[in-house]
């Protein structure tokens, strides 16, 4: 049985039931603010004294992320870290008593790079609540969306985010030694990227100048292109409706998105190559880097892309047609598989807001799902978004972001566990075009212009670190590839079938009370939205976003969230500095980038004593005026 | 945005930010109308709400090949505040910046991070921009910001919020409006001053690193 924490247990048929005779099953125990200054006392007294460096005056108030962390350089280790999401933006709020068909469109609005995925997870939230059944192209036309969007997504992360932090630019900075190997270095896969050797690839990985770089910015335009074709624009598609899709299709359209599609065929190959060989690099020069970024492999995925022969909306079916999704979800804790239920998924999440801005509520509306299966009052069905701005403190509450638990454990979410839950599940329909082996994931990747038609296997890796998430996200194109495929290939047969319907008209109703949950994920990985529908108005919504999840603040009981504990773990391998005045902190950065932070998904601005809030992306932006 | 293939007209004001997505503080709509009213009958120029990030934007100019509007004229929150409800007006005179700031930039824009001096020099970076542009910016501080909009939900419009914050939204919006349709039609813009990229705010890293050091 998948919990260990929470006290649920199952019968034979599956169902969850509270274990007998717990008193208090959802109760915790609250760390104390003075544990932690002791502990914090401690660390100062072992370590001298702690020193601010590079804390220039605020000179422009822009992002939504601080990380803040203590750094021993003799030791080479990270003593103490703090994530913060430094805003509100409260679409909860903003949600709240609102018609239940602009939840798509407004929180789309949630994230500035990926606003497709809140539209089609709130889609799917409200479908659920509603009884509404998108027909099958309609299914199948929002798997292409979506995937457009990881397309989209996961090459600017490699080559543009995080793959500067591998540059010669940088890597000369930081470590001359490593650069001095890698300009001889051969690489293993130049049959698939044309590069001769590691410092090749570092050269063109620079920021700004780097042809891997450019070419990134390039290729995550033809995505966006492909996905126009289809949604109409980008970003904040209006297409995405409960129901399925309003996009008119017609052969032309198929021909012109498969072209754009069709370019990623070498691209895909390229970005596997290119990584597997800087990061086989990276270890083969210093194996401390197995620890950058270092974590047990605890993560989740809702599964994505829905199979048009299965998905019906129902929460009743949801573990059926979840299973038949064209990645699996899942629930892995330290590489172990434990669930691959959505209702487990479902069932043992919960949000805490004892380190955030917020207040804790009340209400306990919900103590079932609607299949009886127990739920938490910290469930985000009974959760109540209560804004509360304070002052920052470390020992109390520091962040905007709330912590989310599954089991009461904090877990990662990204793009990789998506290739993580899937190789391992062994539930993957059967594709012409990838298959889950229990171990790894197989990828047939076709023909492109210049390369030949490759198989390419992700293997589960043995280590869980920053390294690892990035090659996974580099594997996740050719996987987001592939799926794509396999669903314009069956768009094609739907409508060679006369199949032309893509949305399911529905009103809805003035009366009655009904929940739903959207179960999805962003480029960035887990995402889900919650609603609660009344007498025809929303009267709660909740969004958990993959960066609420990694950027969280700490537990109530002390266990750190996984930008927290990952920068915990990493090992200073930086070596050309001489004190604080150079230091540049490399490895925390490869550490933190390598979850893709993304903190407008995580971030809200919020009306100061009241429940008001507004829209905005960062507090720089002409939201301000808007 | 891309996917809109029209063709540009020669002059093209744009909103940096969002379209609102509350009822009780339409200052957004509210500007695209006072703009729009102000070019009310000329066909060559174009208002246009720009919600997206920096680089979506340069791939939408990109996107236009030879047919860019010669003049653009962008709206947005200035990245600092001193004078709050403050409206000033800049031609943009571009500039790189070294490498690394230019990649924190970067960066930035590609998290989501809608910023008016972001569009203007990750713009110039990717040399997108015609020859004559312009930024209308307001001073609109974080902290006042939430207060703006309680005062809105307190039904304290008008005079009201300029008591509570010092200065009126409409007083802004009005201000805004005229400023950026004088630089879209009227030749006085070349008179505005002038600002390049080293003038704009310095980006901080998302870091903060805390060194143990010997007592």
């Amino acid at each position: 049985m998948c919990f260990e924490n929470l006290p649920i247990e199952f019968d034979a048929d599956g169902n969850a039931t509270l274990k007998e005779g717990v008193k208090n099953p959802y109760s915790y125990q609250v760390t104390t603010p003075e544990e932690r200054e002791l502990k914090l006392a401690d660390i100062a007294r072992k370590n001298g004294q702690l020193a601010d460096i590079d804390f220039d005056p605020v000179t422009r108030v822009a992002g939504a992320l601080a990380f803040h962390s203590s750094v021993d350089l003799k030791a080479g280790k990270v003593l103490t870290t703090n994530s913060v999401a430094t805003l509100f933006r409260g679409y909860e709020v903003i949600l709240r008593g609102r018609d239940p068909l602009d939840a798509a469109f407004i929180s789309s609005r949630a994230c500035g790079v990926c606003g497709g995925v809140h539209s089609t997870c709130s889609a799917l939230a409200i479908e659920m609540a509603l009884g509404i059944k998108p027909p099958p192209l309609g299914i199948v036309i929002r798997n292409m969306l979506l995937s457009c969007e990881y397309l989209y997504d996961n090459p600017m992360h490699i080559f543009v985010l995080s793959g500067p932090d591998y540059s010669e630019t940088l890597v000369k900075q930081t470590n001359p030694e490593i650069w001095d190997k890698a300009v001889t270095a051969p690489t293993k896969h130049s049959a698939m990227h044309g590069y001769a050797t590691i410092g090749a690839i570092m050269t063109d990985l620079n920021p700004l100048t780097g042809k891997l770089y450019l070419e990134a910015l390039q290729m995550t335009r033809v995505a966006r292109e492909a996905y126009v074709h289809l949604g109409g624009k980008y970003p904040h598609p209006e297409t995405i409706v409960p129901g399925g899709v309003t996009t008119t299709l017609t052969t032309s359209t198929m021909n012109e998105f498969y072209l754009k599609i069709q370019q990623f065929f070498d691209y895909a190959k390229k970005c596997i190559g290119i990584w597997d060989d800087v990061f086989d690099f990276f270890y083969d020069c210093d194996q401390r880097y197995e620890d950058c970024g270092r974590l047990p492999a605890t993560m989740i995925d809702n599964g994505q892309w829905d199979h048009e022969d299965y998905y019906d909306a129902t929460y009743a079916n949801c573990n059926a047609w979840g299973e038949k999704r064209w990645s699996t979800p899942g629930i892995v804790i330290e590489g172990k598989l434990v669930s691959t239920r959505l209702t487990d998924i479902n069932v043992g999440l919960e949000e805490f807001v004892e380190h955030s801005y917020y207040e804790k509520w009340d209400d306990y509306p919900f103590k079932t799902d609607p299949l009886g299966n127990p739920l938490s009052p910290n469930h985000p069905w009974n959760k109540t978004t209560i804004p509360r701005p304070d002052k920052q403190n470390w020992k109390d509450r520091y962040s905007w972001s709330t912590t989310p638990t599954w089991d009461r454990r904090t877990f990662e979410a990204g793009a990789y566990s998506r290739l993580y839950v899937s190789a391992l599940a062994q539930k993957i329909p059967h594709s012409h075009y990838f298959e889950s082996t229990g171990k790894s994931l197989k990828l047939n990747i076709p023909k492109g212009a210049s390369l030949p038609a490759m198989e390419i296997e992700w293997r589960v890796p043995t280590v869980w670190n920053a390294f690892e998430r990035n090659r996974a996200r580099a594997y996740a194109v050719g996987f987001n590839l592939m799926v794509t495929v396999e669903n314009w290939v069956r768009a094609q047969d739907l409508i060679k079938r006369g199949e032309t319907k893509v949305a399911t008209p529905f009103e809805i109703p003035k009366k009655g009370h009904s929940i739903g949950v959207g179960f999805w994920g962003a480029g960035r990985g887990f995402l889900t939205h919650h609603c609660e529908i009344k007498d025809g108005l929303l009267a709660n919504y909740q969004i958990v976003t993959p960066s609420t999840i990694n950027a969280c603040p700490r537990t109530p009981w002390g266990e750190l969230g996984p930008y927290e504990q990952s920068v915990m773990n990493t090992r200073i391998v930086e070596s050309n500095f001489t004190d604080e005045n150079d230091f540049q902190g490399i490895d925390i950065l490869r550490a933190l980038r390598s979850f893709d932070p993304c903190m407008p998904c995580t971030t809200h601005v919020m009306v100061e004593g009241s429940d008001r809030v507004i829209t905005r992306e960062v507090t720089t932006c002409a939201c301000g005026v808007a | 945005m891309i996917g809109d293939h029209d063709r540009l007209p020669p002059v093209l004001i744009g909103i940096v930010g969002y379209s609102p997505v509350i009822d009780a503080y339409p200052l957004g709509p509210t500007l695209m109308a006072a703009l729009q009213s102000k070019v009310a009958g000329r066909d060559d120029v174009m208002v246009e709400n720009m919600t997206w990030g920096p680089i979506h934007v340069v791939q939408r100019f990109q996107d236009e090949g030879a047919v860019r509007p010669r003049r653009v004229v962008l709206i947005g929150a200035a990245a600092t505040s001193r004078v709050p409800g403050r409206v000033r007006g800049f031609r943009w005179t571009g500039g790189d910046l070294p490498a690394a700031a230019m990649q924190e930039r970067i960066y930035e824009a590609v998290t989501g991070v809608v910023d008016i001096e972001n569009t203007l020099v990750i713009g110039s970076h990717f040399k997108v921009w015609p020859d004559e542009i312009f930024s209308v910016e307001v001073d609109l501080p974080a902290d006042t910001f939430g207060n703006m909009v309680i005062a809105d939900s307190l039904a304290r419009k008008g005079e009201g919020a300029a008591t509570d914050h010092g200065f009126s939204p409409q007083a802004v919006i009005t201000e805004l409006a005229e400023l950026a349709a004088t630089f879209a039609i009227a030749d006085g813009a070349t008179t505005a001053e002038a600002k390049s990229a080293a003038d704009c705010a310095k980006v901080e890293s998302f870091t903060r690193n805390r060194i143990a050091v010997d007592a």
